[in-house]
C-alpha cells in the first residue's frame, strides 16, 4: 500500500528559508504549503490542516507565538499537528516562550539536514502515537456505546408498562450509574426501583445488571418489596467494592389495595403527588444506600400510604437537586418541586422538569447522573374477574382426574406449618409458588392463585394470629396505624421464643390434575381466635357498594378468584378450590 | 558525495568568497542548481541589510534593528556564509543587550563580511 502524502505548512518571511525547508520537507515526502507571516499561517492552517508546521518567530504582521497560540487552539485537544519552531534564536527566553505558545518542539540554527530530518521524525512519532491513541479512544467510545445500549436493553428496555412510567435519565458520561426499574408482581401490584450506585461511567454502572436480574426474579416470584430490599442489600455489601454503594428508592404500588408502600435507603425525597399537583407526602430517607451493612438495620419499614388512583409518585436522584448553573448555584429542592407541580398542571411532569432543569443549567457541564420516575397509582394490569365463578367449558364431573371421581387422591400435595418467628421472618408465598412452578410448570393461571394464597395468608397471619381489626384501614390515620402494630406485632411474635408453638399457621395444597386443566384446593389454618364470616362478608358487601370501605377487599377478590370459599372452625380454617383450564 | 561533485565543490568554494560550500549544498541536499538560485535570492533579499541596519540604529528602531539582524543571521547559515553568520550573531547578541560601543565595531565588521559575501556571488551569478 502506498504512503500517503502527509502536508506541512512552513511559515517564514523569508523566501529563501521557505525555500530551504521545502527542500528537506519534501524529501520526507511531505507535500509543502507555504506562508510568510503568522497571520497568513493561520489563515494556511486553516485551509490547508496540514501534518506538520514549521513555524519561525520573528515576522511580520504576526509573530510566531501568536500564530501557534491561534493554531493550537484550532487544533483542540483531540488532534495533534506537530509544529516545530525553527529559528536562529537560541536564548532561553525564546525557548521558553515557543514551549508556552503551544509549540511542540523547537530547531534552533544552524543545523544539518540529517538533525532536521531526526527532528521531523521524532516529531512524527508523537503525531503517530497522538493518532493511534486518539483511535483507540474513538474505538473504546464505539465499544462503550455498544455496551451501553445493551446494557440498557437488558435493564429499562424489559421494564414493565414503559409507556405508563414518566421517566428522566440523562447520563453524565456513557454510562449511567443511575438504574430505573419497574416490574409487575404476580398479583397485579407493581414494584418500582430508583436507584443511584456511588459515583457515575462504568464503574458506577456494572452493578446495575445483578439489581435488575434480582429485582425482577423475586418480583415475579411474589416477594414483597421489603424481602427484595434486604436480597439487595446483602448482593450489594457482597459484590460492590467498599467505596461503591447503592442509594435507591422502593416502591410497591397496589392498586387494588389502593396503598402504596416506600422503602427510601439514601435518595433524595420522593413524593406522593395528587392530581391538584399538592405534595400529599414526602418519603424521606430512613436507611443508609444499600451495600454499606452487612444486613438491614433491625428497625428498618416501609412507609405505608394510602394511594388514590390519580395520585403519581415520584422518585428523584441527587443528580436533579445538585445540578448546578454557570454561578455554580445548586437546582435544588424548591425548583424541583415547582416544575413538578408545574408539570402535574400541564399534564407533563418530565417535560416540566426537563425544561426547568434546562433553562437553569444552561450550557454548565453536567457533573453527576440525573434520574426521575414518575409512577401513576392506577391504570395498571387489571386481574380478570369473573363475576359469578363457574366450572370452566368442557369440565364435566366425571372429567376429573382423568376420567375418575373427585373423590380420588390428589396427585401431589404440599404442606407447611410455620410457628412463632418464623411467621415474620418467612414468606411462604414464593416458597409454595416456586414448588408448583417446579412441579407443574409455569402458567398464567398461577397469577390468580399467587393471589389467592397471599390474601388468605395474609388475613390468618393479620387477623388470625397477629389479632389485628381490619376496620383500622378505613382511615388514612387509621391505615398507617395498622401498618405500624403490624409491624408491632410482628416483632412481638419474633421474640415470643418460649411459646412459639402457640402462635402457628398452616398451609396445605392438594393438586388435582384435570383432563383440560386442574384444580387446587387450598387449606390454611391460623392459630387465631376466628371471626363470623357471615358479619364481614355481609359488611363489606354494603361497604364496597356504597364505595366506603377499603378494608376487607382481600376476601372479596378471592371470592370472585375461585371455584368455592368456605370458612369454618370459626373462621380460623379456610378453604378455597381454584379450577383452571388449560 | 561522489568524486565528480567533490571535484565541482572544490572549484566552487574558491569561487564563492566567505560561504563554506560544502555547508550551503549540504544544507540543500546536494542540489547545486537549487544552491545556486538559493545564492541569487540571498544577494537580492540580502545585499541592502548592512544599510538597512545602520540606518535602523541610527533612528533607534529597535524592532527593525533586531528583525535585520535576526533574519540575516538564520539565511547566512543557511547558505553556508558561516562568518557573516558569527557576525551577525555578534551583532543580535550586542543589540539584545544594547552594547553602543560593541555595535557600531560590529556593524563595522558586518558590512565587510556581507560586503565579501555578495560581492562573491555577483561575480559568478546573475543577481540583476
Amino acid at each position: 500500500m502506498p504512503k500517503i502524502q502527509k502536508l506541512a505548512l512552513v511559515v517564514d518571511d523569508s523566501k529563501l528559508q521557505c525555500k530551504l525547508l521545502s527542500v528537506l520537507l519534501q524529501e520526507e515526502n511531505y507535500r509543502v504549503v507555504v506562508a510568510n507571516d503568522g497571520e497568513s499561517g493561520v489563515e494556511m492552517y486553516i485551509k490547508h490542516q496540514p501534518d506538520l508546521v514549521l513555524m519561525d518567530i520573528n515576522m511580520p504582521v504576526m509573530n510566531g507565538f501568536e500564530a501557534t497560540r491561534r493554531i493550537k487552539k484550532l487544533s483542540g485537544v483531540n488532534t495533534l499537528a506537530p509544529l516545530i519552531f525553527i529559528t536562529s534564536m537560541d536564548s532561553e527566553e525564546a525557548f521558553i516562550k515557543s514551549v508556552e505558545a503551544g509549540g511542540d518542539s523547537i530547531l534552533v540554527r544552524p543545523f544539518t539536514p540529517k538533525v532536521f530530518k531526526a527532528k521531523i521524525k521524532a516529531m512524527q512519532r508523537i503525531s503517530d502515537l497522538v493518532d493511534q491513541v486518539k483511535n483507540l479512544q474513538q474505538q473504546q467510545q464505539n465499544d462503550a456505546e455498544l455496551a451501553e445500549k445493551m446494557m440498557s436493553g437488558v435493564i429499562e428496555a424489559r421494564n414493565f408498562a414503559l409507556d405508563k412510567i414518566g421517566v428522566i435519565k440523562k447520563a453524565a458520561t456513557i454510562f449511567s450509574g443511575d438504574i430505573q426499574l419497574t416490574a409487575l408482581c404476580p398479583n397485579g401490584d407493581i414494584h418500582v426501583l430508583l436507584g443511584d450506585f456511588t459515583g457515575h461511567g462504568l464503574r458506577a454502572s456494572i452493578g446495575a445488571i445483578p439489581v435488575t436480574e434480582t429485582f425482577r426474579a423475586m418480583t415475579k416470584k411474589g416477594f414483597s418489596i421489603l424481602e427484595i430490599v434486604v436480597e439487595l442489600n446483602r448482593q450489594m455489601f457482597t459484590l460492590l467494592p467498599g467505596d461503591l454503594f447503592f442509594a435507591a428508592s422502593f416502591a410497591c404500588i397496589s392498586e387494588h389495595d389502593k396503598s402504596a408502600y416506600i422503602f427510601n435507603a439514601g435518595l433524595p425525597d420522593g413524593y406522593l403527588f395528587n392530581d391538584s399537583a399538592n405534595i400529599k407526602k414526602r418519603f424521606t430517607s430512613t436507611h443508609p444506600p444499600l451495600g454499606i451493612l452487612p444486613k438491614l438495620l433491625p428497625d428498618a419499614q416501609l412507609d405505608v400510604v394510602q394511594v388514590k388512583e390519580k395520585d403519581r409518585l415520584v422518585f428523584i436522584t441527587d443528580g436533579i437537586v445538585e445540578a448546578r448553573n454557570q454561578a455554580g448555584d445548586l437546582f435544588g429542592f424548591a425548583r424541583f418541586e415547582k416544575s413538578a407541580k408545574d408539570g402535574i398542571t400541564q399534564k407533563n411532569l418530565v417535560n416540566s422538569v426537563l425544561k426547568s432543569l434546562d433553562d437553569f443549567c444552561q450550557n454548565s457541564e453536567q457533573e453527576d447522573d440525573i434520574s426521575l420516575v414518575e409512577v401513576p397509582c392506577s391504570g395498571w394490569q387489571e386481574i380478570k374477574l369473573s363475576k359469578n365463578v363457574t366450572i370452566p367449558e368442557g369440565f364435566i364431573e366425571d372429567d376429573y382426574y382423568l376420567g375418575t371421581t373427585t373423590n380420588s387422591s390428589p396427585s401431589w400435595s404440599y404442606h407447611l406449618y410455620l410457628t412463632g418467628p418464623l411467621l415474620k421472618t418467612i414468606n411462604p408465598i414464593p416458597l409454595i409458588m416456586n414448588q408448583i412452578n417446579d412441579l407443574e410448570g409455569a402458567g398464567e393461571h398461577w397469577q390468580s392463585l399467587y393471589t389467592i394464597l397471599t390474601e388468605l395468608f395474609i388475613n390468618g397471619l393479620d387477623h388470625g394470629v397477629l389479632k389485628l381489626d381490619s376496620s383500622l384501614k378505613d382511615s388514612a390515620e387509621g391505615f398507617s396505624q395498622y401498618f405500624n402494630e403490624r409491624a408491632n406485632r410482628l416483632s412481638q411474635l419474633a421474640e415470643n421464643t418460649l411459646n412459639e408453638k402457640e402462635d402457628h399457621i398452616r398451609i396445605a395444597l392438594k393438586y388435582f390434575p384435570l383432563l383440560h386443566g386442574g384444580k387446587m384446593v387450598i387449606n390454611i389454618k391460623d392459630s387465631g381466635q376466628g371471626f363470623d364470616i357471615l358479619e364481614v362478608m355481609k359488611n363489606n358487601s354494603i361497604a364496597r357498594h356504597d364505595g366506603l370501605k377499603l378494608s376487607g377487599r382481600g376476601v372479596e377478590l378471592v371470592n370472585q378468584l375461585c371455584d368455592t370459599l368456605e370458612y369454618q372452625e370459626h373462621g380460623t380454617l379456610v378453604t378455597a378450590s381454584y379450577i383452571w383450564k388449560n | 558525495m561522489d568524486k565528480k561533485k567533490s571535484e565541482n565543490n572544490q572549484f566552487d568554494i574558491i569561487k564563492y568568497d566567505g560561504i563554506d560550500f560544502d555547508v550551503g549544498l549540504n544544507n540543500i541536499l546536494g542540489d547545486e542548481a537549487l544552491f545556486k538560485e538559493i545564492l541569487v535570492m540571498f544577494y537580492q533579499d540580502h545585499h541592502l541589510d548592512g544599510q538597512k541596519l545602520q540606518s535602523a540604529i541610527k533612528q533607534q528602531d529597535i524592532v527593525t534593528t533586531k528583525h535585520i539582524s535576526h533574519t540575516l543571521k538564520g539565511v547566512a547559515c543557511s547558505v553556508g556564509a558561516m562568518d557573516l553568520f558569527k557576525v551577525t550573531k555578534a551583532l543580535d547578541l550586542a543589540i539584545n543587550d544594547k552594547q553602543q560601543e560593541d555595535l557600531d565595531s560590529l556593524l563595522s565588521l558586518l558590512f565587510s563580511e556581507l560586503n565579501r559575501v555578495m560581492k562573491g556571488i555577483a561575480l559568478h551569478l546573475d543577481v540583476s
